[in-house]
């Protein structure tokens, strides 16, 4: 199965035929459709009578050190049951700190002694949803001292809180680049039945070789070959490509996705 | 029954929240330039106008003292903006003409997204509700022409999205505000109970003249529910 993130850049495109070739699943993030009006509500609407859509969350802020935001999280539930979507998905990082809310995705210490506190969070937004929380490997460009591995810190709160696995193969590329930490150790650390589905996206090269997670350039190869190693190792899920910037035409996003798809399962043709 | 609230470890607390006030407080470094860029962006696509008139560099300094004053209590990244006009309202940073166009573009964004649902356009004014996406400001500038945004006279006006999803910005007639004022006070109204009760203060046909003008551009709307369910 292939999947966009729903973008106002296609919406228009997308209504106007309901079905499109090699799209199988939108991701939505709910916090820019939920409480709205409007034209917005009115598209998505419309979009949802066409397709399986996936609730990607961007506010969650799971893992920050202030009382879960439950007023929110019931907002993006009323959400999540209006447009009967099963899967909900946000970033294993924080949004606020003592101070409030800071609008982006940040890393948050990877320390033996947090696991038990996250997970708890964790289950407290299950407890609300009614879902399980599927969480994703954030980009990061900061890394606290004496942090545990990613992989064995991410397959630790998998099993102690029983949330999934979105894996941005993308972010575990960049990681491994940014900050020489070996891509292959955190893929194999990861328990394969918990993964649940795949983000794949484009990355910028700055002069001096670090890597953003910018969404809006296309996959790079050395990204694609990551990927198949991810789907040799945990086996084909649906795969989602990201793309916030930049953003080209629907049929040339699809042109690349079915590209992508194919080079990741060229030996399978599982996603074909 | 709910969970027990968990409480973060002390150390995570400190080490996380020394990292955050660093990225407020420092715009050279990574995320520093990430929150930064964030809120900009933000800005510059719900605010075309105040930032363009505000002008990169008095915009950068007012996003440093966003980031390190002001509290975000809306987790949406598509609240920024509305942090940022509370935060712009309490500091009193821009000067009051800026602060009027930011507010000016809040409104239209707000009445965009408006959660209500605006009913279909009437086909009579037997019944009267005020559309229910409609946010009254006084502007002191022409709202055709906001770019030239300055010092003037405030006049009221009325930013409402019609059932088509345009938003519009009516500017408010006196007859205008006594029909509104008195159809907000009582949600919804009939036409003739409104001609009774406005009759002291307004003659019939500018009456008439305001409700067609309103009902004509969307201002004026059928009630959600017919006038027997209203308490």
């Amino acid at each position: 199965m292939r999947g966009l993130g729903l973008r106002p850049e296609f919406v228009d495109t997308l209504l106007a035929s309901p079905s499109v070739q090699g799209l199988d699943f939108l991701e939505v993030a709910p916090e820019n459709w939920m409480q709205i009006g409007g034209r917005k509500r009115d598209q998505l609407d419309r979009i949802a009578d066409c397709y399986p859509l996936i609730a990607h969350g961007l506010s969650l802020s799971i893992a920050d050190t202030e009382p879960l935001n439950t007023a929110f999280v019931r907002d993006v539930t009323r959400f999540l049951d209006d447009y009967g979507i099963a899967i909900y998905s946000d970033h294993l990082s924080a949004a606020r700190d003592g101070t409030g809310y800071l609008y982006d995705l940040l890393p948050v210490p990877r320390r033996a002694e947090n696991l038990p506190y996250l997970a708890d969070r964790i289950a407290q937004v299950q407890d609300i949803t009614g879902r399980r929380l599927v969480l994703e490997n954030i980009s990061a460009y900061h890394r606290y001292p004496g942090e545990m591995p990613e992989g064995a810190f991410f397959a630790e709160l998998v099993a102690r809180s029983g949330c999934g696995i979105l894996l941005d193969i993308n972010n575990v590329y960049v990681n491994a680049c940014n900050h020489g930490t070996d891509a292959g150790a955190f893929l194999h650390a990861l328990p394969s039945d918990a993964i649940v589905y795949y983000h794949i996206a484009g990355h910028l090269e700055l002069a001096d070789g670090f890597l953003l997670d910018t969404h809006g350039t296309p996959v790079a190869d050395a990204v694609i070959d990551l990927a198949r190693d991810t789907w040799a190792l945990h086996g084909p899920r649906p795969l989602l490509l990201e793309r916030d910037n930049f953003v080209p035409e629907l049929g040339a996003l699809l042109q690349d996705l079915g590209r992508i798809a194919g080079a990741i399962d060229e030996d399978r043709h599982v996603l074909a | 029954m709910s969970l027990p609230e968990p409480v973060a470890p002390r150390a995570m607390v400190a080490e996380f929240n020394s990292f955050c006030m660093t990225a407020r407080a420092n715009g050279s470094g990574l995320y520093g330039q990430l929150l930064r860029e964030n809120v900009a962006d933000a800005l510059r696509s719900s605010f075309p106008l105040f930032t363009d008139r505000m002008g990169s560099a008095a915009l950068e300094a007012e996003i440093d003292a966003f980031l390190l004053r002001h509290s975000g209590t809306r987790p949406q990244f598509h609240h920024i903006a509305t942090e940022f006009v509370l935060f712009s309202q309490r500091q009193g940073v821009a000067a009051p003409e800026l602060t009027a166009l930011l507010e000016y573009e809040w409104a239209l964004l707000a009445a965009e997204i408006d959660p209500a649902t605006v009913p279909s356009p009437a086909t009579t004014m037997d019944d009267i509700a005020l559309n229910p996406t409609t946010r009254l400001v006084l502007l002191r500038f022409d709202p055709a022409r906001p770019a030239a945004a300055g010092g003037g006279v405030d006049r009221p006006h009325a930013i409402f999205r019609t059932a088509e999803h345009q938003v519009l910005t009516l500017a408010l007639t006196l007859p205008d505000c006594l029909v509104i004022e008195h159809v907000r006070e009582v949600e919804a109204v009939s036409s003739a109970s409104l001609f009774d009760a406005l009759d002291p203060y307004l003659p019939p046909f500018e009456l008439q003249t305001s409700l067609a003008r309103g009902f004509a551009s969307g201002l004026f709307c059928p009630p959600h529910k017919t006038l027997g369910d209203l308490p």
